[in-house]
């Protein structure tokens, strides 16, 4: 059986409507409020607070949606969210996202390196004058073929 | 699952959670027209708990926005036989909105604030006006947990039992939660009626 007690801690948890309360609680909390004063003045007095947190709720409700109002701001939120997602790759295309152009980025690497050393090592060749001018000149200048290979 | 006192409460959380659930799988294989539904048809609850427990509108938009993004991105992870979509969405929403108040950020007072009301004879008005708006400054300054189980609770209708399930705690602690938001809110309005009783 429910106490007075148990009744008025329910009531300072889920205010004076009795579909808050938990389900299994509620037909011995209606016995009770039919039965005792003292149950219906802690139900009278959790009303109160209950009618004022709901107004305040409502007033800061209409504050926030001044303007254009709940719609405009559904609007936004689809707009917004459309324009921030992307349809997530089939698993065939996640496999390829996560392997092959791993793979792929070290081969472009690879060649793009390769053709660097090419290019340095045709230009040197072309450019390379006979003998050199200055000593820093000389410096800078590559080493010819036949130094390397000694 | 216990769904503690579901049937009775006329709450705004009610969903079809199959069509939920259907939704879902279709925008885990990134069908973008199934997941439009569900942002149409849920958008509105994100919106609206974001709206009850951040500081502004735009907070409470981008809020709603970074929800629902999650919600895209973590699809597949969604087990609509473990859980109710309302419930994932509800957690998301309001751990977004506790980080967010958990972040310092600089109090700015809009332009419209504490606007003086220039018709005479107003004074009930005005006093019902302060009280009200006084209340709002108290939710507001509540601690995340008793808010969002306020909001919970009080303006989505869900059960203490459902409230514990999106907050990751025991039904008695949400009770703990309300009681002490409600004292808090009771205390003042009795301090506002007795300085009003005096004529403060």
């Amino acid at each position: 059986m429910m106490t007075l007690k148990r009744f008025r801690r329910l009531a300072d948890s889920y205010g004076a409507d009795l579909r808050r309360w938990p389900e299994r609680l509620r037909p011995e909390a209606r016995r009770l409020l039919e039965s005792s004063a003292q149950a219906q003045e802690i139900i009278a007095r959790a009303e109160e607070l209950d009618d004022a947190i709901i107004a305040a709720a409502a007033a800061r409700s209409d504050s926030v949606w001044s303007g254009d109002g709940p719609e405009g701001a559904l609007v936004r939120l689809r707009d917004g969210v459309a324009a921030r997602i992307r349809p997530p790759a089939p698993a065939s295309a996640i496999r390829t996202a996560h392997n092959v152009p791993r793979r792929a980025g070290w081969i472009s690497l690879a060649t793009a390196a390769s053709v660097a050393i090419l290019a340095g090592l045709v230009l040197g060749i072309r450019y390379s004058p006979a003998a050199p001018q200055q000593d820093l000149l000389a410096l800078l200048q590559p080493a010819p073929v036949q130094l390397l290979s000694d | 699952m216990v769904r503690e006192g579901e049937s009775e409460w006329p709450g705004k959380h009610g969903e079809d959670s199959e069509d939920a659930a259907g939704l879902l799988a279709r925008s885990a294989r990134g069908d973008r027209r199934a997941f439009d539904e569900l942002v149409t048809r849920y958008g509105p609850m994100a919106l609206r708990v974001a709206a009850r427990m951040a500081p502004d509108r735009q907070s409470a938009e981008d809020i709603a926005q970074e929800a629902m993004v999650r919600i895209w991105r973590r699809a597949e992870e969604f087990d609509g036989r473990r859980a109710r979509f309302t419930t994932w969405l509800y957690r998301i929403v309001v751990n977004l909105c506790i980080d967010l108040r958990r972040k310092p950020r600089p109090v700015a007072l809009s332009e419209d604030f504490d606007p003086v009301d220039p018709s005479a004879g107003a004074a009930e008005d005005m006093e019902a006006d302060e009280r009200r708006a006084a209340l709002v400054r108290a939710i507001d300054e509540l601690p995340s947990g008793q808010r969002a189980a306020l909001t919970l609770v009080y303006d989505e209708g869900l059960s203490g039992a459902e409230a514990a399930q999106v907050l990751g705690v025991s039904t008695k602690a949400v009770e703990r939660l309300l009681a002490r938001a409600r004292a808090r809110l009771r205390e003042l309005l009795t301090a506002g009626h007795q300085r009003s009783e005096v004529g403060i």
